[in-house]
């Protein structure tokens, strides 16, 4: 699934930053009040409950930008076993949301999957329109009934597909999508969007709210 | 003088302040939250703070990111702050200790005073911190009552407030246990990887704890990080329903912080309930019969053993039918493999005869020829080890026929048995003739150190179980609390690279089992295929 050397340079990074985060604590004369688990761009110094921020929060919480992806033809299983090949659902003739999760995420993918179905629901009956697709970055783990089981917990509605597979092939997805970070335990929220009619896809890096994504969709999608 | 001046200086509690502050603010949040003058219910704190459940038995509601709403049974506090409360991260996401004792003290990065109960109750419900600063988006903003809030700051300001049992200020203990009548030799080379392992960790910090008298040292070497590693060998004896009690006779004498490694002639079922029981951690045992219930926490294992074993033959039955499955088991492992089987068919609603055999006496090998040939669309499963498989002298009738890897101790390379009929292996292994890093990298620590390996699959199985140990212990600092070391594990993806023989193992908030699929291996001609093997996720 990664190379050697990622994973090597992941196990590295571990205690480099929690050994940083600790010294900065010790001398401070306090205990540090939370553990730097993961690298995370910019502010090493300064990691702190807001240390999302700067990610999360600039301007308007996240960024969009279009980008021209090759989706791999590759077949994945939906969450009732089903084969899925992948090219043909996503540049089908449904606009389409496409994210990335797994279902034992800790912090962003319950928000991610919740504001999906927020948008759902925002969305009323354009939503029929719209196919939202989920595909787990944890294969092994996230089989077809952990994915049922996870679409309830968050009242996922119909039109919205969750996807898992062989690892090496959900590798290369988040290879073609530039969202390959590694690790499961590093990935980042990213949102894509695809019209029917055009071969570009939006993308959205951040947390975006649920009112602020169906604005998107509405606009770039759905008019 | 020194020594009891060391002993002094270097082994008193890091804050006791912290821990002050965090006993007023019981007290505080008594009097000024609870309506009514109710006692703050603890356990009703804790399931708000695990399970997201409110006391009425509803699911908190929250709004996430400016406007999702979120109940708690999708997000409670424990999914993002740890089962711990000691915080974790996610890629750029870093979620802070909320643990009394770092949320009921000051806070120097980013400078915030100590929470007390109203600004705890101002941070739950709007996002603002003492400071007056806004909290990140991904932190939910609840809706709670004043006693809900009690309750909640009640069981965080006893979260993680002390170190776990098995830990003193000087070591660290561990124990391995081994039960029932573990063939000597396999006992010893297991034995010799843990000895060898602890000892040479203590020599390696002996000298950290002189570090601070001598006042050069760095202060993110304070000597309260380390502890002596105390390797306590439970050996248990048979009959296994007594070893419950042996498990709580041993524990109470001598508690121990985890369990490590470890070997059972039997399921690992007594030892993971005295685990679950006591919240003790217990990583990775060397066992072919987990035996693991649903919700069970503090084990992790390998993989699910032979159980696996008999979910890849149900799912390759599934995908490839047959009318009829014959099994054949003898002895007290493979019979539970049976059982497995045929409640993985039952639950696959695959429609099949399932016919069951048992060797006791000998091994009835007429009576499988004859039932074979009665039934030309079965496939055979012949849970049996290998002197128990060359018992079977003549050629097997036509039908397909599947062997257990583990029950052959992963050895598929001679002839297995004489049959017209294709043969799979269930083997949730690594390939033959894989590479395999971390079986090198095992072999050459124990070259070197003189160990001989006459057990690979146990001894690098203990090896690993040393070395996450040893790197998740050292993750948690001076916080010695077994829920954190959990928590941290959860987050160890890198640690997967380490695993030995295990297939593509990973590991996840919640995961106990590092493999989770396996092969379906076939066996041509006593050589195993693995260009056509088939790895399946059950």
């Amino acid at each position: 699934m990664m190379s050697k050397r990622q994973k090597v340079l992941g196990v590295g990074i571990i205690p480099l930053v929690l050994v940083v985060g600790f010294a900065w604590a010790v001398q401070s004369g306090q205990p540090p009040p939370m553990h730097a688990h993961a690298a995370h761009d910019g502010d090493h110094a300064m990691p702190g409950e807001h240390a999302a921020h700067h990610a999360a929060m600039q301007s308007q919480g996240y960024t969009v930008t279009t980008e021209r992806y090759l989706v791999p033809d590759v077949e994945l299983i939906d969450e009732s076993g089903s084969p899925v090949a992948l090219r043909q659902l996503l540049e089908g003739d449904r606009p389409v949301a496409l994210d990335f999760i797994f279902t034992t995420c800790t912090t962003i993918c319950p928000v991610m999957t919740a504001t999906f179905a927020r948008m759902q629901q925002e969305l009323g009956e354009s939503a029929d329109q719209l196919r939202l697709v989920s595909i787990s970055i944890d294969p092994e783990y996230d089989r077809p009934k952990v994915l049922v089981a996870y679409a309830e917990r968050f009242h996922a509605g119909p039109g919205w597909t969750f996807l898992t597979g062989d690892g090496p092939d959900i590798t290369e997805v988040l290879r073609s999508f530039n969202s390959f970070y590694g690790s499961k335990m590093n990935h980042q929220p990213v949102t894509l969007l695809k019209r029917p009619d055009s071969p570009s896809w939006i993308r959205i890096d951040g947390l975006a709210s649920s009112a602020d994504l169906a604005h998107e969709v509405q606009a770039r999608l759905l008019n | 003088m020194t020594l009891v001046g060391r002993a002094c200086t270097r082994r008193k509690p890091p804050h006791p302040l912290a821990l002050l502050a965090v006993l007023c603010f019981g007290v505080a949040a008594q009097t000024s939250l609870a309506a009514g003058g109710d006692e703050p219910d603890l356990e009703a704190g804790r399931r708000m703070y695990r399970e997201g459940i409110r006391p009425s038995g509803e699911p908190l509601t929250a709004i996430v990111t400016g406007d999702v709403p979120i109940l708690g049974t999708q997000l409670s506090c424990q999914s993002c702050h740890g089962r711990s409360g000691m915080g974790a991260a996610e890629a750029a996401y870093i979620v802070p200790a909320i643990a009394g004792r770092f949320l009921f003290a000051p806070s120097p990065q980013p400078a915030r005073p100590a929470y007390d109960p109203e600004s705890l109750a101002r941070a739950l419900r709007e996002g603002v911190d003492p400071a007056g600063r806004a909290l990140d988006p991904l932190m939910p903003r609840y809706h709670l009552t004043d006693q809900e809030v009690s309750a909640l700051a009640a069981y965080l300001a006893i979260l993680s407030a002390g170190n776990s049992p098995g830990v003193d200020d000087e070591v660290i203990r561990f124990a391995a246990v081994i039960a029932g009548n573990v063939d000597t030799r396999e006992r010893e080379a297991v034995l010799a990887v843990l000895r060898t392992y602890v000892a040479e960790k203590n020599r390696q910090t002996r000298l950290e704890s002189e570090r601070w008298d001598r006042q050069y040292a760095p202060a993110s070497k304070l000597p309260t990080l380390f502890r002596e590693w105390v390797l306590d060998e439970w050996t248990l004896t048979d009959p296994s329903d007594g070893w419950a009690e042996q498990l709580e006779t041993r524990y109470q004498h001598n508690p121990v912080f985890a369990l490590l490694s470890g070997i059972s002639t039997g399921p690992w079922a007594p030892i993971g309930r005295f685990c679950e029981r006591h919240e003790i951690p217990c990583l990775f045992p060397i066992t072919d019969m987990p035996d693991a219930e649903a919700n069970d926490f503090f084990t992790l294992y390998f993989s699910q053993g032979l159980e696996l074993e008999a979910d890849l033959i149900a799912n390759h039955i599934a995908s490839h039918p047959v009318h009829t499955v014959i099994q054949v088991s003898c002895g007290a492992a493979p019979a539970r493999a049976a059982a497995a089987l045929r409640s993985a068919l039952a639950q696959q609603g695959v429609k099949l005869e399932n016919l069951e055999m048992n060797c006791d006496g000998s091994f009835p090998e007429a009576e499988l020829s004859a039932r074979m040939a009665a039934a030309p669309d079965a496939a055979t499963v012949l849970w049996l080890r290998r002197d128990q498989l060359s018992t079977i002298k003549q050629s097997l009738p036509l039908g397909r026929i599947y062997v257990s890897s583990t029950l052959l101790d992963r050895d598929l390379s001679a002839q297995l048995v004489t049959a017209p009929g294709p043969v799979f292996a269930a083997h949730p292994y690594r390939l033959p003739g894989e590479r395999d890093p971390a079986l090198r990298r095992f072999a050459v620590w124990a070259k070197t150190r003189g160990i001989e390996i006459r057990y690979p699959r146990q001894q690098a199985e203990t090896f690993f179980a040393c070395f996450a140990a040893n790197d998740v212990v050292r993750h948690l600092r001076r916080y010695f609390v077994r829920d954190y070391l959990l928590d941290m594990l959860d987050h160890a993806q890198g640690l997967a690279a380490y695993v030995p023989i295990h297939p593509r193992p990973t590991l996840g908030p919640g995961q106990r089992f590092l493999t989770k699929g396996g092969y379906i291996l076939p066996v041509v001609e006593g050589h195993p295929d693995t260009k056509h093997a088939t790895f399946i996720l059950p």
